[in-house]
């Protein structure tokens, strides 16, 4: 911690260090922030920190009925388990002492005694330094000082308030575990640890961000993961200087490898088995204290199509399921402009029969083919943006007055035509499949609508064509996004194309660089002969 | 060095593939079967045996000087003046290769798709979207082709099966009624056309296992003749002789005859975004090649300044050229396999010859005090 502290301050410092005189002011500034004998100076020290915020407690009381043994203790309300303070710093220190005091407190070393044999706690540092009992009452730990001491102990009665282990609603699955990672970052990896029980599974901290000192850990299976690819995320993060990280967005938009593209490149998920699963693929997570999605490095476009469920249930289904998914994206960006290019450019493509009834159905629609799916386009999603944002009791109004507005009313008034309604739900519904793509579809669709707007199926064409560079080019930490599509892989597609059963599955993706390839060497089951 | 960028054997192979089959589409058919009727799919055979061989000059000669471009081991051949105007040959070929496709995929798409629109808006957007490829390298290129290879051999069979309903057999008769001289003489487009693929001379530089060369070409034009035979020879059983020969694009026709059920039928316009997909990854092979090669020539850091330029003159040449698809047609078939041979055929023989009587038999010619 301290020296993750003074790493974040090093640029800080370095252009102070030119100057001798400097130097010596800050060892002296250095100095001042030990800690005094003193447990008035002390206590006067903190509370000059902490100034006048209301939620800090400071309970000063005699040790063991002791009164020359003053004792100062220093917490955040909210943040610590108040009962386990009073049972188990309180209480030991106050009562339970008393008959085993020694009869000079500095000669036989209290402090000592109190650490070693005193408080029933499982994490008690001893600490001189004013920095990090500051740190340590801000992160949740309560601070003990001492009469005639110069050092304090940090106590670790981390508590207070937590959303319970929960189902995620992002990614809900049929079958498979419903625990879903919370906000707080100990359990997160607890829950990451309870999956791989292995030596190798390496969770490693830091904290970012000047002000809030949000703690990060990297979590990386060694021996798997290649280790270029750790040390680079590692590298990525210590690049990191920002005032605050508050969720794990802040974290994915400062590493990403291309910033301006509107594909993430940097993938989440809320469930440890997920997680699990990823890590033992040779990729990277990263936690972000106060939220629970973690986030996995690196990302491929593939994964938007892979979900845990695949792999928990029949292969068959599990490739029709996927294929479903791939057809859905191609709906969710492409059918709004390929109406737009049929009905303008190229009716001929369209059966006769199902032309008549579309051209009778536009008649006395006063807009051409684009502007009518536009406006259906913008009315759905200010409908879905709305159902997002709306507290829960009014959803059932809105749901009413979309679909009057949208279905029936819009249609009678002549606005827009009924086989464009059907396309426009078909786009909603299917934009929905693929929800870790959520932010990319829309922006496609647009893009692909302006295309056939301006050049019909040519223009499509061009746009995919625009896009496929595009994608091909983008790598997420150094590995080419496309992959294994393109540089193609034939072990690795039987996981993307097709989902094989697991036991055909043999080797981890080879485009992650994996150090040890081979996942398994269990082969076809089959009864004992 | 200008490309930093390796590509695999597959994708060496798929990017020949996407550059011969993109020629097929276009009205070479309809000629062909004009001239040798039922025997046209011979001339695929001999282009095909023709087109080996050259690729075994193209393999030697990568071996020889390895990490070398065809235009800059022309230099080490052939010393710096006679080198650069043979190099600057090539970059020409592969300018006008470029022009010739983009030409053929616009009138193409303004015949087939929207017939009102000026035909520079396609040659415009598809040069441009080109360029975007073009400066994002070679990788790049070759894994879009690795996507886009795939779903052209689709298509072409997608239209192959579904008209299999409609082939008449006796169709095929009467056959081998030219003599092997004629058979020669018609082949020299399509050996023009399969000689494109002396772009192997330039990407065998970036090959990552050069030894694989070779290998990676004969799968591409065989993959690329055997996908030719079988559609030459659809159109001839399907079509007819006659129907073909009057057709400016007889496998878009081909393509329009698909009636399988009652409900899976003109799905010409889907096969057209699908060739054209195909032929812009050929328009942008030799477009990166062009730039590439002339980078080469006038020693550039980086390539990517010399796309505007180049893809101004393509762009020009494309709309003051030619007046109308008969003209481009007339070109390719009487003027451009003349000029195209005499690159790709005599020039590389030359150079071969030439590499041997100077540097005689290593084989590898830069490992010791080679020149560079």
């Amino acid at each position: 911690m301290k020296k993750l502290i003074t790493k974040l301050l090093k640029p800080l410092q370095s252009t102070k260090q030119k100057d001798a005189s400097v130097i010596s002011r800050q060892q002296l500034e250095a100095q001042a922030k030990q800690l005094t004998p003193s447990l008035t100076d002390n206590l006067a020290l903190l509370k000059d920190y902490f100034q006048s915020s209301v939620d800090i407690v400071y309970r000063q009381f005699n040790i063991g009925f002791e009164l020359q043994n003053r004792a100062l203790l220093v917490y955040i309300q909210g943040l610590n388990d108040t009962a386990s303070i009073k049972s188990d710093i309180l209480k030991p220190l106050m009562y339970d002492l008393a008959p085993r005091l020694p009869d000079d407190p500095k000669q036989g070393n209290l402090l000592a005694m109190i650490k070693d044999s005193a408080l029933p706690n499982c994490n008690v540092q001893e600490t001189q330094s004013t920095e990090d009992v500051i740190q340590g009452i801000l992160t949740g730990q309560t601070a003990l000082l001492l009469e005639s001491f110069s050092s304090a102990l940090l106590i670790d009665t981390k508590g207070g308030e937590y959303r319970a282990i929960d189902e995620p609603d992002t990614e809900a699955v049929v079958r498979g575990p419903r625990e879903g990672f919370t906000e707080n970052i100990s359990v997160n990896a607890a829950l990451l640890r309870r999956k791989i029980k292995d030596t190798n599974l390496k969770i490693e901290g830091l904290s970012l961000g000047t002000r809030t000192k949000t703690q990060i850990y990297i979590a990386y299976v060694q021996g798997i993961a290649n280790n270029k690819l750790a040390t680079e995320v590692k590298l990525r993060l210590q690049r990191i200087d920002i005032d605050g990280i508050l969720e794990s967005g802040y974290i994915e938009q400062l590493i990403e490898d291309a910033p301006g593209s509107i594909f993430p490149t940097v993938g989440n998920t809320e469930k440890p088995d997920v997680l699990a699963a990823k890590l033992l693929e040779g990729r990277v997570g990263i936690f972000v204290d106060g939220t629970p999605f973690v986030l996995v490095v690196p990302h491929l476009l593939v994964e938007a199509f892979q979900s845990s469920e695949d792999y928990y249930s029949r292969h068959y289904y599990s490739t029709v399921v996927r294929w479903i998914r791939i057809v859905a994206f191609f709906i969710a960006i492409l059918l709004p402009a390929t109406y737009i290019a049929l009905e303008s450019f190229q009716p001929e493509m369209i059966p006769t029969d199902l032309l008549f009834s579309m051209a009778g159905a536009r008649e006395g629609i006063p807009f051409p083919a684009y502007m009518e799916v536009f406006i259906m386009g913008v009315i759905f999603e200010i409908m879905r943006e709305a159902g997002v944002r709306m507290p829960r009791p009014i959803g059932q109004a809105v749901s009413i007055v979309g679909a009057l507005v949208l279905g029936e009313a819009a249609v009678r008034a002549g606005i827009v035509s009924d086989p464009l309604v059907i396309v426009v739900s078909m786009t909603a519904i299917s934009g929905f499949v693929i929800s870790s793509l959520g932010d990319v579809t829309p922006i496609l669709r647009l893009l692909f609508m302006g295309c056939a707007a301006s050049l019909g199926i040519f223009g499509i064409l061009m746009g995919i064509l625009l896009i496929l560079i595009h994608l091909v080019k983008l790598r997420s930490f150094g590995v080419p996004y496309l992959a294994p599509l393109a540089p193609g892989n034939r072990q690795s597609l039987k996981d993307v194309l097709i989902k094989a059963p697991l036991w055909a599955i043999k080797t981890r993706p080879r485009v992650l660089g994996a150090a040890d390839t081979v996942r398994q060497s269990s082969g076809k089951p089959s009864p004992e002969k | 060095m200008l490309e930093e960028g390796k590509i695999s054997t597959r994708q060496f192979t798929l990017m020949l593939f996407c550059l011969l089959q993109s020629s097929f589409y276009y009205n070479m058919p309809q000629i062909k079967i004009a001239h040798l009727k039922q025997d046209v799919w011979l001339i695929i055979l001999v282009s095909w045996a023709i087109d080996a061989g050259l690729a075994v000059i193209f393999y030697v000669l990568g071996q020889r000087y390895p990490n070398q471009t065809m235009v800059q081991y022309s230099v080490t051949i052939l010393g710096s003046w006679l080198g650069k105007l043979v190099g600057l040959s090539f970059v020409l070929f592969f300018a006008s290769g470029t022009t010739l496709y983009l030409l053929d995929i616009s009138y193409f798409l303004v015949t087939t798709l929207m017939p009102e629109t000026p035909i520079i808006v396609f040659s415009l957007v598809i040069l441009l979207v080109s360029a975007y490829a073009v400066n994002s390298g070679l990788e790049v290129i070759a894994r879009l082709s690795e996507i886009i290879a795939p779903i052209m051999i689709i298509s072409l069979l997608v239209v192959f099966l579904l008209n299999l309903n409609q082939v008449e057999l006796e169709k095929f008769l009467p056959m081998f009624q030219h003599r092997a001289l004629d058979v020669f003489k018609e082949s020299l487009r399509t050996i023009s056309v399969f000689g494109i693929c002396i772009v192997m001379g330039m990407f065998m530089a970036y090959h990552n296992i050069p030894k694989e060369a070779l290998k990676a070409k004969l799968t591409a034009i065989t993959m690329g003749s055997v996908l030719a035979i079988m559609i030459l020879l659809q159109l001839v059983s399907v079509l007819g002789v006659n129907m073909s020969s009057l057709e400016i694009y007889p496998v878009f026709r081909l393509a329009k005859y698909i009636e399988a059920g009652d409900f899976f039928e003109r799905i010409e316009p889907l096969m057209v975004v699908f060739w054209v997909a195909g032929t812009f990854i050929a328009v942008t092979i030799l477009y990166y090649n062009s730039v590439l090669g002339l980078a080469q020539i006038l020693k550039l850091p980086r390539y990517q300044s010399l796309t505007p330029y180049v893809g101004g003159v393509i762009m020009l040449t494309s709309m003051l050229g030619f007046r109308n698809v008969t003209e481009l047609n007339l070109f390719i078939e009487k003027i451009f396999p003349y000029g195209a041979l005499i690159v790709e055929d005599l020039l590389m023989f030359l150079l071969f010859a030439i590499s041997y009587l100077r540097h005689g038999k290593r084989q590898n010619m830069l490992r010791k005090g080679g020149k560079t």
